[in-house]
């Protein structure tokens, strides 16, 4: 821990943030240093600006200041283009008040460069005297970011090691040209909604978010791998043909190898090694080899692995207290000159380094302490180089090696690239976390209530009934309120399928995973909505048995679920843990009915509430199983509900050769056919929950309307009115209904009255 | 105690597609059964269980599959044309208590689904390119020599965590048994 007393965020040591000497820059951005003095006003927004006035002339104007005091900028020079804008993607660093931190600035990037991930984050040491020691890492997972001419504005609720009420973190990064150096970023933590605490000026380091020295030894007879030409053999449409070597791998996930130490050729051993003797040979031979965390790797090209064909490589230290420092790959079974011997030598090395960074293998990913969610079908569908290609299995089609590398673009996943780049230090850095420990991609603490919340707003997560049958649909309503009499204004997209809500699921088995829409919806935070006295909550009620990761109830128990909901300010706003059970079947019938509803393809039909796809026609036959043969068991509305909404609207399907579009147009009458039945149970209080109630309503009003009949159409309206005029609704919530029905009125009237 | 059986597809089925071919396994006996399913480096043998798939094609020797190497067999089926494929690294998952499962007398359950079990890789991805006739097989092998052989490569837990599961692991019955051979004949 540190050796400085207190937190780095909350500067109560010391305001004076004092930047770190630069490191050195390259040649073509000395030229901009002597240029430059542009007044930076820069819209810093509205909020940051309040903040700056209540603060006067403390921290909040560094950024500015530092500006104004001769940083970066560009000079327009009449009559001459500018340079284009230099991105702000890459790693900082700066100290103050005894803590230096390095901070991961990843909300940009250049074409073909990088993939931009979002995200910023950081690590903090405590600075004494001649010592460092690491402190803590924090992660703005999903920050907000404006953009002016002159600067960059990046804030958003982090998580961090450690606890803090200081959450909001506020970086501010000058725009430079390419022709300029880059500007430090500003980095203020601040106790929600503004006091200030800690500021740090990071001067910029490196566009790589980080850095490892990597040495790589070789057995005698053995040859290290260079290159490989990806444009050697088929790859995939968005795999451009490259000179990929390990390093470069690396690079394109934002990481810098630096090629470092002697390359040393050592002796052999004939019977091939054992982990012992690899960990042996790596404290002999690894020149910068220390049993402590350090951004430093070995890797030995060594012959073969004693007692186990097949083994290409292996990442061998995780046996002891400082794991994950050394690596090998085995020659005599990878070499080869032609080109798939190079790509698949590629590949082991850069898998096994991949283990270094505490990456599992993309099936594995659930066995890391704590559990990470798998990609799809268990992450064998991972294209990913911690994949085996032999293991491949995509969602649809034919596996195995072949398919692979028809569509490998040579890249780590998205998880895989936030855990290199953003991973809290401890979890990536070789020597300390033990190999699978912090590997995970999500953090159930990220799901922890905050120490504070002044956002002015609730989120409740419930479900109509805490017991479920096994099989049974799991569907929960989500209520965001306003706690501030005096209104606050946010964005209006509550359902887990929008990008800005998330809902965490911990299974039975103790695993904590990320509910995955199969459709992520991107939405428009502009679009808000002002909660207060007159419209106290908005409510949303959402499907999540079945997502990207496949059907997420799939065991008897007791399930536990947390649901986020990032508001227009930033804010973090965190559900109280709703708990689910989940029954065990209890009969024959009880499982033929679970076996009915839990199918894939099943839960794909209910998420996207119904389809026509010929791929998923053994699931709607499962279905219509149900309905036909369990038309009164509680499960038949859920499948009716799912072919009514189909029904009632048209489908469009494409050719097998992609070239013709088909329609099915709407059929009203099956549509009211089921919807009716949804309709009916659901008001008997034996169905679907309120929200889906007036979903299914305001559809069935509308096949009606379809098939020419208006007044049943504004009758089943009616009802609808009528089944929320009682006292368990809200005055509120009834005006809402009465609202929608008369507007969904009015536009049958208008579609289908003339 | 335990019966292997593979079920297969009924009648001829399309090359260049892997034939479904389902595994179940059953308690025949009077007493509970501790078993767990194909587990991370079951299948190609780098900790136990061992749940080892073959695939033999019936005839004259010169079977073959996409991307899959031939193995001279003395088998008196023929070739096989599909095996487990080597680990690439021995990092193979830890083997936690919920893996290990009770099958009440008379029980059945497919090891190679459901929570914490993997596909048989080599079933799944066996895609004839030659008609014919294949026989595909599986025997489960739980006779480790030392208990830690189920524990698996990496996250192996210490001390008390550590004995309670082996202390599970002791419950398996010391086996091996082999599935009657499944025929499928790819046209």
């Amino acid at each position: 821990m540190s050796t400085a007393s207190g937190d780095p965020t909350t500067g109560t040591a010391d305001f004076s943030a004092t930047p770190l000497a630069d490191t050195s820059f390259p040649e073509e951005w000395e030229s901009g240093q002597e240029s430059g003095q542009e007044s930076v006003r820069g819209d810093y927004g509205t909020e940051a600006g309040a903040t700056e006035r209540v603060q006067g002339e403390g921290p909040g104007r560094a950024a500015e200041q530092r500006q104004a005091a001769g940083g970066p900028a560009a000079r327009a020079e009449s009559g001459a283009a500018l340079p284009a804008h230099r991105p702000t993607r890459g790693r900082y660093r700066g100290i103050s008040g005894g803590y230096e931190l390095t901070l991961r600035v990843d909300v940009d990037s250049v074409p073909g460069g990088p993939k931009v991930l979002r995200k910023v984050s950081g690590d903090f040491s405590s600075t004494g005297g001649g010592t460092q020691a690491y402190f803590g890492s924090f992660l703005v997972d999903a920050p907000t970011v404006s953009w002016t001419s002159t600067q960059v504005v990046i804030r958003g609720i982090a998580s961090y090691t450690w606890q803090t009420a200081y959450t909001l973190v506020r970086v501010t990064v000058p725009r430079s040209r390419t022709n300029q150096r880059p500007g430090a970023a500003t980095v203020e933590f601040l106790r929600p909604p503004n006091q200030l605490g800690a500021t740090y000026v990071c001067p910029y380091v490196s566009p790589y978010f980080r850095t490892v020295e990597w040495e790589q030894d070789s057995v005698t007879g053995a040859v290290p791998f260079l290159s490989y030409d990806t444009g050697s053999l088929p790859q995939p449409a968005n795999s451009p043909a490259r000179i990929l070597t390990v390093p470069r791998a690396y690079a394109e996930a934002g990481i810098e190898l630096l090629v470092s130490g002697t390359a040393n050729v050592i002796a052999n051993s004939r019977n091939g090694w054992t982990n012992t003797e690899l960990h042996a040979a790596m404290e002999t031979n690894f020149s910068l080899w220390r049993n402590a965390p350090q951004w430093k790797l070995w890797l030995l090209v060594a012959s073969s692995y004693e007692g186990m064909a097949g083994v290409r490589g292996i990442m061998f230290d995780a046996a002891d207290s400082f794991q994950r420092q050394g690596c090998a790959v085995f020659y005599d079974l990878i070499q080869g000159a032609g080109p798939e011997e190079q790509r698949s030598m590629l590949r082991t090395y850069v898998h096994e380094i991949g283990h270094a960074f505490n990456l599992l293998h993309s099936w594995q990913k659930n066995l890391a302490t704590p559990p990470a969610p798998l990609g799809g079908n268990n992450g064998f569908a991972d294209l990913s180089w911690m994949n085996y290609p032999q293991n491949y299995q995509p969602l649809n089609g034919n596996g195995g090696a072949a398919a692979y590398w028809g569509a490998f673009p040579f890249q780590f996943t998205d998880n895989e690239q936030m855990h290199l780049r953003h991973g809290f230090y401890r979890n990536v850095v070789m020597g300390a976390n033990a190999f699978g420990t912090g590997a995970a991609d999500i953090e159930p603490a990220l799901f922890d209530e905050p120490l504070t919340d002044e956002s002015g707003l609730r989120l409740g997560l419930r479900a109509d009934k805490s017991g479920l049958a096994f099989g049974e649909p799991v569907v929960v309503e989500l209520k965001l309120e306003t706690t501030d009499l005096r209104g606050r204004a946010t964005h209006n997209h509550l359902h887990p399928d929008d990008e800005l809500v998330s809902i965490a699921i911990r299974q039975p088995s103790g695993r904590t995973v990320l509910y995955r829409p199969l459709l992520r919806r991107c939405v428009d935070q502009d679009q808000t909505v002002r909660l207060d006295a007159g419209r106290p909550a908005i409510y949303s009620s959402a499907y999540i048995g079945y997502g990207r990761d496949g059907h997420y109830f799939q065991q008897p128990g007791t399930y536990q679920l947390r649901a986020a909901y990032l508001a227009s300010d930033g804010s973090r706003i965190v559900s109280p843990v709703l708990r689910l059970d989940v029954r065990h079947p209890v009969s024959q019938a009880d499982l033929r009915l679970a076996e009915l509803m839990t199918g894939e393809e099943q839960g794909k039909i209910l998420a996207l509430r119904g389809s026509d796809s010929p791929s998923l026609q053994s699931g709607n036959d499962a279905l219509q199983e149900v309905i036909e043969r369990h038309g009164t068991h509680p499960f038949a509305v859920y499948a009716r509900l799912a072919k009514g909404l189909n029904f009632e609207h048209e489908f469009k399907s494409l050719s097998p050769d992609k070239t013709e579009l088909t329609v099915r147009p709407p059929d009203p009458k099956s549509g009211i056919e089921q919807l009716a039945q949804v309709v009916k149970v659901s008001q008997q209080g034996k169905g679907v929950d309120n929200l889906t109630l007036n979903l299914a309503s305001r559809r069935l009003a509308r096949a009606y309307a379809r098939q020419g009949d208006l007044e049943e159409a504004n009758s089943t309206l009616d009802r609808l009115v009528k089944h929320f005029d009682t006292p368990a609704f809200k005055p509120f919530v009834k005006d809402a209904v009465r609202d929608q029905v008369d507007s969904t009125k009015a536009r049958l009237t208008e579609e289908f009255g003339g | 105690m335990i019966d292997l059986v593979l079920y297969g597809p009924s009648g001829p089925q399309p090359l260049g597609r892997p034939a479904a071919v389902r595994v179940e396994l059953r308690n025949t006996g009077d007493h509970d059964l501790w078993i767990a399913g194909v587990l991370d480096g079951s299948e190609n043998g780098l900790r136990f269980p061992h749940y080892r798939p073959t695939v033999t094609r019936a005839g004259d020797g010169e079977g073959d599959a996409e991307g899959e190497g031939r193995v001279a067999c003395p088998a008196e089926y023929g070739t096989v044309v599909a095996s487990p494929a080597p680990a690439e690294d021995p990092l193979v998952g830890p083997l936690r208590p919920s893996d290990l499962r009770k099958l009440s007398p008379g029980q059945s359950w497919d090891p190679s689904s459901g929570p914490g079990c993997l596909p048989l890789m080599t079933f799944a991805h066996f895609t004839p390119r030659r008609p014919g006739r294949y026989l595909y097989t599986l025997t489960l092998d739980t006779d480790a020599a030392r208990p830690e052989d189920w524990l698996g490569g990496f996250g192996v837990p210490v001390g008390t965590a550590r004995e309670d599961l082996l202390a599970l692991v002791a419950r398996v019955p010391r086996t091996r048994v082999a599935a009657d051979p499944v025929e499928v004949d790819f046209r």
